[in-house]
């Protein structure tokens, strides 16, 4: 038991909560401090020469803020967009993102001794970008590293040595 | 009672930074022969004030030496000493000293205790070599004389006092209105209790005051008044202190709020143009009605929204001013002679980019004297003036500021540039032209400089000059001519935050195009049209013009790729011209620009994006960015040959 919780990523904490979603067949689940708020898809600005799991870009109440399809990047699912479509905005690291699934469904309370370390092979995901599975109530439940996934370069949504002062002062301007 | 003083201390910073930038330019601008009584008091008071905050907030290097060069300035001011240019020069020195003191308190690093410590001791020699020629003050100033014994027993009635050995005017200070003008010879760190009652008591002159220091900003008021009851003493000079009083006119917001006033007035201009598009939908009833009332709230939006960045628009003078200390100090440490000119200095440019503009123009300028200008022999040998000059000039071109740097001096190295550039392995082309050379100076770690001095020649700057500029959305320009000079233009957005653009459609997508940028729109006729190599050029009156495809360039599907069947938006970049092929015009208003960064990254091709008046989000293309792509400004030669 002990040694399973320590091989799960440090940065959980006991009793912290996870928003599950779908994402084609399967049930993830995202740290719901992250989460700033979830809204139904609505059509998007297209961004030149984007790959294609960056759909494009919306207004948030005065802010652009991109928005990405999971499903495209991770081949999971089928890639539809319709009244049920959902696009979970994620406030990380100081900025705005949207991710698109097919649903959420719960918020659900998890104690390290539920959580098991990830496998490495048998997720869309790269292991990396995990916390590690749980089973709530005879399913099992991905837990994915958030903010390690949308930070990373394999998304490239931010430029990645990027310099923190040019971005703050570009705010300013916004 | 104790109450965090910190709080105030970025206050203090500020004001001291102010206080000191004051001192500097007032010094710099004094005339030796006949200095002005004012300046030399505003001079005072500065290091004044700075001197009583620093005491109170116990930044007690600060207090030390403004405490010592206070004396020295107290003898200038009233005459008793000559100012010669070897005194300015220390006084100069001592502002340096003074602001890496600040600036190491600000930032919570180690004091150079040493530095201050023989600043200190240089101040003070100066004091004393003046003071032996000191000749006694006028009688009927009032001023009392004491010696440093006295100041104990008396400081706490008394408030001003100017010890300065000379026990025989006492009396004259007991007699006078009651405060004195005490300047304790003591050591720095005996002089605090003293000092922190004077602030305080001498509000009230002759009555026991508590002190009540507190706060800043009544240690402010304390001192104005102060050098207020400092003048009154003075009546031969009070007629040249009327203007003290102006700064009252101005308050001091932070930046924050501007900020956020102008981001409020960037709704109120979505909200403004989602209006327009409303009114187009209305009943016919009430559309007149609404229009009427439509037109005059897009003045009203239009006027606030000028107001607001008027708030934010600073006369560049604000960094041009840092100069003629610069080109004096590094002048002279390099035997040469160098005369600046500055030009323009009251055109208003935003806050944001005035910060920023510091370090690269610092830099151009360092640059041009280390580099451009010659020494003085070189210089006769040449036939020109001895004197060599660097003008700073700006000014307001359209829609946007021209800041350029203009030296008299040798002008950029071709060969050695070349040279150099070979030694880094940058590909050349063959027959560079000219221009292009020059932008070899801004790759990173390019430095022709023949040796490392501590002015320039690591080769770390230019490149970052060059990025400075870019992240404020300019660019920057180099013209050189050998043995004539360099110029560096740089042109800059006269405000970051609304631009006028045209709206332009490809294939169902809105982009916006800076107006800045566009020279006119036209709906190209077939025989305009000329493939070169496959690429199409349009001749516009007597004119060869490469055309990009928008849409190609963008990635949109099913745009128009024809000329002739869509819309061409002639624009202008920094160097190149050439045609934009869109499907079709859709109108010209005002945008907000927002920035794509701030939630994701730099799109090539795009400046930012704005808020349509639906909702929806287009980008505003950006025109230096796109030209990248216009590879055909050989072809318009070829073209214009046939």
């Amino acid at each position: 038991m002990n040694q399973a919780s320590s091989e799960i990523d440090n940065s959980i904490m006991d009793g912290q909560e996870f928003l599950t979603f779908i994402l084609g067949d399967e049930q993830y689940a995202l740290d719901i401090m992250t989460v700033k708020e979830i809204r139904g898809y609505e059509a998007v600005t297209k961004i030149a020469n984007a790959p294609p799991f960056i759909k494009g870009v919306l207004n948030l109440r005065g802010d652009i803020v991109p928005i990405i399809d999971l499903r495209i990047k991770f081949e999971v699912g089928k890639v539809t967009y319709d009244d049920f479509t959902i696009v979970i905005m994620l406030s990380i690291a100081n900025r705005v993102v949207g991710i698109v699934v097919d649903g959420v469904s719960d918020v659900i309370n998890l104690s390290l001794k539920d959580i098991k370390p990830p496998p490495e092979f048998g997720v869309a995901f790269d292991s990396q970008y995990l916390h590690g599975l749980a089973r709530v109530e005879d399913q099992m439940v991905i837990l994915v590293n958030i903010e390690a996934l949308i930070s990373s370069d394999e998304l490239g949504l931010y430029e990645s040595n990027r310099d923190l002062g040019v971005r703050e002062n570009n705010n300013e301007l916004a | 009672m104790s109450i965090d003083m910190s709080q105030f201390n970025d206050v203090f910073f500020e004001e001291s930074q102010e206080h000191l930038d004051e001192m500097e330019h007032l010094l710099m601008d004094l005339d030796l022969e006949d200095p002005d009584p004012e300046a030399l008091n505003s001079v005072f008071r500065a290091a004044h004030s700075i001197k009583g905050g620093s005491d109170i907030f116990g930044f007690k290097a600060l207090t030390g030496l403004t405490h010592v060069m206070e004396n020295l300035l107290d003898k200038a001011r009233k005459e008793t000493i000559t100012l010669s240019v070897s005194i300015v020069d220390l006084f100069l020195e001592m502002i340096d000293v003074l602001k890496s003191i600040l600036s190491c308190y600000r930032n919570d690093s180690e004091i150079d205790w040493e530095l201050v410590g023989v600043s200190t001791r240089r101040l003070e020699d100066a004091v004393k070599l003046t003071s032996d020629d000191d000749v006694a003050p006028d009688d009927e100033s009032g001023f009392g004389f004491f010696e440093s014994p006295i100041i104990k027993e008396e400081v706490e009635a008394f408030g001003f006092f100017d010890n300065e050995e000379n026990q025989d005017e006492v009396t004259n200070a007991e007699d006078d209105e009651g405060f004195g003008f005490f300047d304790e010879e003591v050591e720095p760190t005996s002089s605090v209790v003293a000092e922190a009652n004077e602030d305080a008591s001498s509000t009230q002159a002759n009555t026991k005051v508590k002190a009540e220091t507190n706060d800043t900003q009544n240690t402010n008021n304390l001192v104005d008044i102060k050098s207020l009851k400092a003048e009154q003493t003075k009546p031969k000079k009070t007629q040249k202190t009327a203007d003290s009083s102006n700064e009252s006119s101005t308050i001091r917001v932070e930046t924050s709020k501007v900020d956020t006033l102008v981001n409020l007035v960037g709704e109120l201009v979505i909200t403004q143009s989602m209006l327009n598009m409303i009114e187009e939908e209305v009943d016919e009833s009430i559309s007149e009605k609404m229009l009427i009332a439509l037109v005059e709230l897009e003045r009203n939006t239009k006027e606030i929204q000028e107001a607001v960045m008027a708030i934010r628009m600073l006369p560049i003078s604000f960094v041009f001013n840092r100069f003629p200390r610069l080109v004096r100090d590094l002048s002279s440490k390099l035997n040469k002679s160098v005369e600046l000119k500055l030009e323009g200095a009251t055109t208003e440019i935003d806050k944001s980019l005035i910060e920023k503009l510091a370090d690269p123009l610092t830099h151009l300028v360092r640059n041009s004297i280390d580099h451009g200008i010659e020494l003085p022999e070189d210089r006769l040998k040449a036939d020109k003036p001895e004197k060599g000059s660097i003008t700073l000039q700006a000014q307001q071109k359209g829609g946007s500021i021209l800041i350029s740097i203009i030296d008299d001096g040798a002008g950029l190295n071709r060969e050695r540039i070349l040279n150099k550039a070979n030694e880094n392995n940058i590909p050349l082309p063959k027959n560079i032209k000219n221009s292009d050379v020059w932008n070899l100076i801004f790759a990173p770690g390019f430095s022709t400089a023949a040796e490392v001095t501590d002015v320039s020649g690591r080769g770390v700057g230019m490149d970052v000059v060059k990025r400075n500029i870019e992240s404020l959305g300019g660019r920057i320009e180099i013209e050189s001519t050998a043995s004539k000079g360099t110029a560096f233009h740089i042109h800059l957005p006269l405000t970051l935050a609304i631009v006028d653009g045209m709206t332009v459609d490809v294939a169902g997508e809105i982009f916006v195009v800076p107006l800045v940028n566009i020279i006119e729109s036209i709906q190209p006729e077939q025989n305009q049209i000329r493939l070169i190599k496959n690429e199409p050029l349009l001749w516009v009156r007597g004119e060869y013009w490469p055309i990009i495809p928008l849409g190609q360039c963008l990635s949109v599907e099913n745009s128009i790729d024809d000329p002739s069947k869509g819309i061409v938006v002639l624009v202008e970049s920094a160097k190149k011209r050439f045609g934009l092929l869109v499907d079709d015009l859709v109108g010209q208003q005002q945008v907000v620009i927002k920035s794509l960064e701030r939630h994701y990254k730099r799109v090539p091709g795009v400046a930012g994006a704005t808020i349509m008046g639906d909702g929806s989000v287009a980008m505003i293309l950006d025109v230096e960015s796109l030209s990248n792509s216009v590879t055909s400004q050989e072809y318009v030669q070829q073209a214009e040959a046939i």
